[in-house]
């Protein structure tokens, strides 16, 4: 979601974060600048020479000779055009490379939890508008730098023909710029709900079209049309507001350049007649006014008003994501590889997803043994996702605390804990590689086949072609990315394993398999179950429910936990006729 | 059939074309008379003093003209597009819904997304563009006139210069676009790896592997910038020669220019109005890229055309009489895409009873069980609830005759209440409570208020919303499609219990992919190709080792 803030400074300090070190040929540009700028400079003084000393006095030669050093001038200006696209390159290339890396390393690296996280869409979007602030600084160096080049290259131009001139051109100028420097902070309103209404009918329609069924369903096409409606005519609205305010542009640069230009005229006889200005110098100015500042003028004034705000809005956008520059916190103690055991211990946990929700998890006691199997069961929505997240110090408690070897998951060096920890989530995550690569993935030293075979991995392996066949997460069938996950869970070197339904997907005499092999796997192993039978395989079983929860054997559960019974109880019947035949 | 579609949406905002043209007509008009007026106020300056006063007004008059009819133009361009846009694009949202389901065959979500969103900012940008490129080569030819009025060496110069601007361009221009492709190529993969990681987030968190994760996001990295910078390499060549080839152009002008002036044949101001009308004509050139901005929204306005063509009005006022939610398929035959997807159907639900329609994956149930609802149109056949056809029944006695609850349900609305109440307006919390998701819901940070695009849900939270809005709409007969697959086993029966106990003797079509469901079920259809094999209850299919072979 867009805050309403305007950007200014946050915006400025991304700008220059990822401009600081492209300074020498920012520099190089700017000093190109002035060759490019030169045409238009000594254009009018080259004109005026020509007229007065040439075309004027019947001496076309010389005539000739001026425009011929105009040209001249001009050649130069192409060659500094070609010299400065490559210095160009070295600034944008360089800098959008930056925006990606911050990116792609805020989105992966950020820690937050489930209400914190950004629908995933929204976040490979970024990538987009990364590109659009690459096109945007590419124009504004290509175009806004020639056009404001041109702007005071005219400037100093007409003050070089005659100084005279100067005192008509750069108050006009001046003020036109000063206006528009007022105009702009409405300008930029505008223009920022604009994007924001773009922004509303592009994820309402995607919300509208992806649910056509369900509004189908609903019978709902007259709401679903109206909601449409009004954000399309919001949209509508907003456009039309910000037009109301960017055509006072077009009057801005009128008066910059036309209130000189018609007094210069009116004055002319007078100021040639007091021999402050030549004919050849009139006609100079004049044509520096209608040719050169005018469009040059018109184009910044318009650029500025439009592509500068765009960029503006974007940067905003991206600098919510990348926020200010993160480094991992340093681990206080390092005692987890020497931790002889790995004893996992709650004591008074609490856990809500925001300040004013209810807590998921209410004052949670838990202790785990090193080398024990435990299962935990629940409802939907009990918490257990959360408490493996707790347990793998991936959030942390309101209230309580959780000791793993007796250390505090923030004490643990970093490094140590993730290599003793392994959490398998429902979701398992398979890269663009090797299935050797996504296997080893946690220990580049692991036994494959060991793995493969414990887990029963070798059937998908022949189907793909082996280790070193690539995989894609988009072409296998979600029980096949869990096995691939479990294969390397089982071979990381961690002595706690949580699988959180990590084996959902599959079937339930291939769960039972995976669960046996990780139960003979040295160290403790956690299950968060889908199915009864991953809990009548554990030693013990915590049943959770959000705010009460109890751990015991399941013969002493069914008889004590109304809960548990009931969850077993549904469990029971299901199976033997789904496996049957 | 596009252009008919463009003209109507823009007729739709008559008054701004109207304005967008008369100023349009005066600006270019005044644009034409400046550099005239301006050489005659120049002349008045340094030869004919007595005429000064009339001249300077004169050009006071046209830049004033220019200015005004630029700033309304400006206006009712920018007003008159968006109108344009607003227009197509409640068109397309229209014609998508009455498309239906088989339309989004043909336009799946992503592609009408960016029709409604970008497709119809180009159409709607047309007209201005029209506009442009019509004044423009009004201005070209009338400035080529004015400047043969001045010397007629003057457009020979510019006519022969252009061919060869035309001729030197088009090497440059052409070159390589194969860094763009790759660059996009690049672009893709980074964007496509930072999805995978994204899905995986909670395993590259827990494994402390994000730094590696980074590295290999990034990896194609190295190949977009060397893109990158052959696209700048691409750009130089284009921007060098053109301003190169524009600046030979203007010298040449003032050098035949400053000829006729030294040979007494043009005054000084003939010469500002000569370079005036140069500039316009160079300035042409320049709008070739309006051209391509035109060719483009002119393909975007086709694409739009499509969705936004007008939508044929069906009557439906028939009235659902009071009934206990008998249903009976007459017959039905459904294709879809040319391919048979239900041949003639035909079965009675008794009302109240529980039917679960089984088979294997293509079988043909959603649509079987779609055809209540017309979410799907038989192709011959009826549908009947309580002896009514379905397809004379308005939206509302529909919404009050049937009511659906999906596997992977779609939320539509603002807020997670506006998404259980999306086809009801009230019971919204006793219908959370009944689908055991009040507990969660009260969970989020917002409650009930939560906005959806807040929080993303599990499948589920997602299925538990979707069954509360079905229990909230109180239909007669309810269609289960899958809809309790991501609950686990207890809250399954939990939740299905509640159902029986808020919407008591509801007609229920249940498609199962649990036997448990199906043993459940009164009766059982079994799909197969289209057809139903068999309805009978799962204990007497149970025999059957076809039937037992797909639960296994």
């Amino acid at each position: 979601m867009v805050r309403a803030r305007l950007p200014g400074a946050v915006v400025m300090s991304l700008l220059s974060r990822v401009l600081r070190e492209r300074r020498r040929p920012i520099a190089i540009i700017f000093a190109l600048s002035v060759i490019e700028a030169a045409p238009t400079v000594l254009m009018g003084q080259f004109l005026a020479q020509a007229l007065n000393h040439g075309f004027l006095v019947r001496r076309p030669g010389t005539g000739f000779l001026w425009l011929g050093a105009l040209l001249g001038a001009m050649v130069l200006a192409a060659i500094a055009t070609r010299l400065i696209y490559p210095r160009l390159s070295t600034v944008v290339e360089p800098m959008r490379d930056d925006l990606v890396r911050m990116v792609v390393g805020a989105s992966l690296q950020a820690p937050g939890h489930r209400s914190a996280g950004a629908d995933p869409a929204a976040i490979a979007r970024l990538t987009e508008q990364v590109e659009v602030v690459r096109r945007l600084v590419s124009a504004l160096l290509r175009t806004f730098r020639q056009f404001g080049m041109a702007v005071v290259g005219t400037i100093i131009g007409v003050t070089v023909l005659s100084p005279i001139l100067a005192v008509f051109v750069a108050p006009a100028v001046g003020v036109s710029l000063v206006v528009f420097g007022f105009l702009l902070p409405r300008l930029a309103g505008r223009q920022r709900t604009v994007v924001l209404a773009d922004e509303a009918v592009a994820r309402d329609a995607t919300g509208l079209l992806h649910g056509l069924r369900d509004v189908l369903a609903c019978q709902a096409t007259d709401r679903a049309t109206a909601d449409m409606a009004a954000v399309i005519d919001r949209q509508a609205r907003a456009a039309k507001k910000l037009a109301r305010v960017s055509s006072l542009r077009v009057l801005i640069v009128a008066f910059g350049v036309q209130v000189p230009l018609v007094a210069l005229i009116a004055l002319g006889p007078h100021l040639i007649h007091s021999g402050q200005l030549s004919v050849g110098a009139l006609v100079a100015a004049a044509g520096y006014l209608t040719v050169t500042l005018e469009p040059a003028l018109r184009s910044l004034i318009q650029v500025a008003g439009s592509w500068i705000l765009q960029l503006a809005v974007v940067l905003s956008r991206l600098s919510e994501i990348i926020g200010p520059q993160t480094t991992a916190a340093p681990g206080l103690t390092a005692p987890g590889a020497a931790a002889s055991s790995l004893d996992l211990c709650c004591s008074g946990l609490t856990f809500a997803y925001g300040p004013h929700a209810e807590p998921v998890l209410r004052d949670l006691d838990l202790a785990v043994a090193d080398g024990e199997h435990l299962a935990v069961v629940g409802p939907s929505g009990a918490g257990k996702s959360t408490l493996a997240d707790l347990m793998c110090g991936l959030i942390r408690p309101q209230h309580g605390e959780i000791r793993i070897g007796g250390v505090s998951p923030d004490a643990w060096d970093p490094a140590s804990l993730r290599a003793s920890v392994a959490l398998i989530p429902q979701e398992a995550y398979v890269f663009a590689g090797t299935v050797a690569e996504n296997v080893a993935y946690l220990n580049p030293a692991a036994d494959l086949p060991a793995a493969a075979e414990a887990v029963g991995l070798g059937e998908l392996l022949d189907r793909l072609g082996g280790w070193d066949a690539a995989v894609r997460r988009s072409a296998l069938a979600a029980g096949e990315q869990q096995l691939i996950a479990l294969a390397r869970a089982y071979a990381s070197p961690a002595r706690l394993v949580i699988l959180d339904e990590a084996s959902c997907h599959l079937d339930q005499r291939h769960e039972a398999l995976i669960e046996r092999a990780f139960r003979d796997r040295p160290g403790s192993l956690i299950v968060i179950a889908h199915r009864i039978g991953s809990a009548r395989r554990a030693d013990r079983i915590l049943v959770l429910d959000g705010l009460s929860a109890v751990a015991g054997r399941h013969e002493d559960l069914v008889a004590t936990s109304p809960l548990y019974a009931k969850l077993a109880g549904h469990w029971e019947p299901a199976i033997p006729r789904v496996t049957r035949g | 059939m596009s252009d008919r579609v463009l003209l109507s949406a823009v007729s739709a905002g008559r008054r701004w074309l109207v304005a967008a043209v008369l100023t349009a007509s005066v600006s270019t008009a005044a644009s034409l008379l400046l550099p005239a007026t301006l050489g005659r106020a120049l002349d008045a300056a340094l030869l004919h003093h007595d005429r000064l006063t009339v001249a300077v007004v004169e050009l006071a008059v046209v830049l004033a003209a220019i200015a005004i009819a630029d700033v309304v133009g400006q206006l009712a361009g920018t007003a008159g597009a968006a109108g344009t846009t607003a227009w197509l694009r409640r068109r397309m949202v229209v014609g998508l819904l009455a498309a239906g389901l088989p339309g989004q065959r043909r336009f799946p979500p992503g592609e009408a997304t960016s029709r409604i969103t970008t497709g119809a900012t180009a159409a709607g940008r047309v007209l201005p563009l029209v506009l442009v490129a019509c004044t423009t080569a009004l201005s070209t030819v009338v400035a080529l006139i004015a400047l043969g009025l001045i010397d007629w060496t003057l457009p020979v110069t510019l006519l022969v210069g252009l061919p060869v601007t035309v001729l030197v361009l088009r090497p440059f221009a052409r070159g390589s676009t194969k860094a763009y492709t790759d660059y996009q190529t690049a672009q893709g993969e980074i964007a496509d790896r930072l999805a995978d990681a994204l899905a995986g987030l909670r395993t590259i968190r827990a494994s402390g592997t994000a730094t590696a994760e980074v590295d290999r996001v990034l990896g194609p990295l190295d190949r977009l910038r060397s893109a990158g910078i052959a696209t700048w390499e691409l750009q130089k060549r284009i921007a060098w020669a053109f301003g190169l080839l524009i600046s030979v152009l203007q010298v040449a002008v003032l050098a035949v220019a400053g000829w006729s002036v030294s040979a007494g044949r043009i005054s000084p101001g003939d010469l500002v109005a000569a370079i005036g009308y140069a500039t316009i004509v160079l300035g042409a050139i320049e709008q070739i890229d309006a051209l391509a901005e035109l060719a483009q929204a002119r393909a975007g306005a086709g694409r739009v055309a499509e969705l936004a063509a007008d939508v044929p009005v069906v009557r439906r006022d028939g009235e659902l009489p009071d009934g206990p939610g008998e249903v009976e398929l007459r017959s039905v035959s459904v294709s879809i895409q040319d391919r048979l997807v239900l041949d003639r159907c035909s079965m009675t639900v008794p009302a109240g009873a529980t039917y679960a329609v089984v088979g294997p994956s293509g079988a043909g149930k959603s649509t079987l069980v779609g055809l209540l609802g017309r979410l799907v149109e038989p192709d011959s056949g009826e549908v009947l609830i309580d002896g009514c056809p379905v397809s004379t029944l308005d939206s509302s006695a529909l919404r009050s005759a049937v009511g659906y609850a999906f596997e992977r349900p779609a939320l539509v609305g603002a807020t997670v209440a506006e998404a259980i109440g999306y086809a009801a307006s009230s019971g919204i919390e006793s219908a959370a409570l009944a689908a055991h998701a009040d507990g969660f819901i009260r969970r989020l940070p917002g409650g009930y208020r939560t906005p959806l695009v807040d929080v993303p849900l599990s499948g589920g939270e997602q299925q538990r919303i979707g069954l509360a809005r079905v229990v909230a709409q109180q239909a007669r007969v309810l269609v289960l499609d899958d809809a309790t697959s991501s609950l686990d086993t207890a809250t399954e029966a939990e939740v299905t219990a509640a159902l029986a106990e808020v919407l008591p003797g509801r007609t229920r079509l249940v498609v199962a992919h649990r036997a448990a469901t199906a043993a459940a079920a009164d009766r059982v259809v079994w799909l197969e190709k289209g057809a139903i094999r068999a309805i009978a209850p799962h204990e007497a299919l149970w025999s059957e080792p076809a039937y037992r072979a797909l639960w296994s």
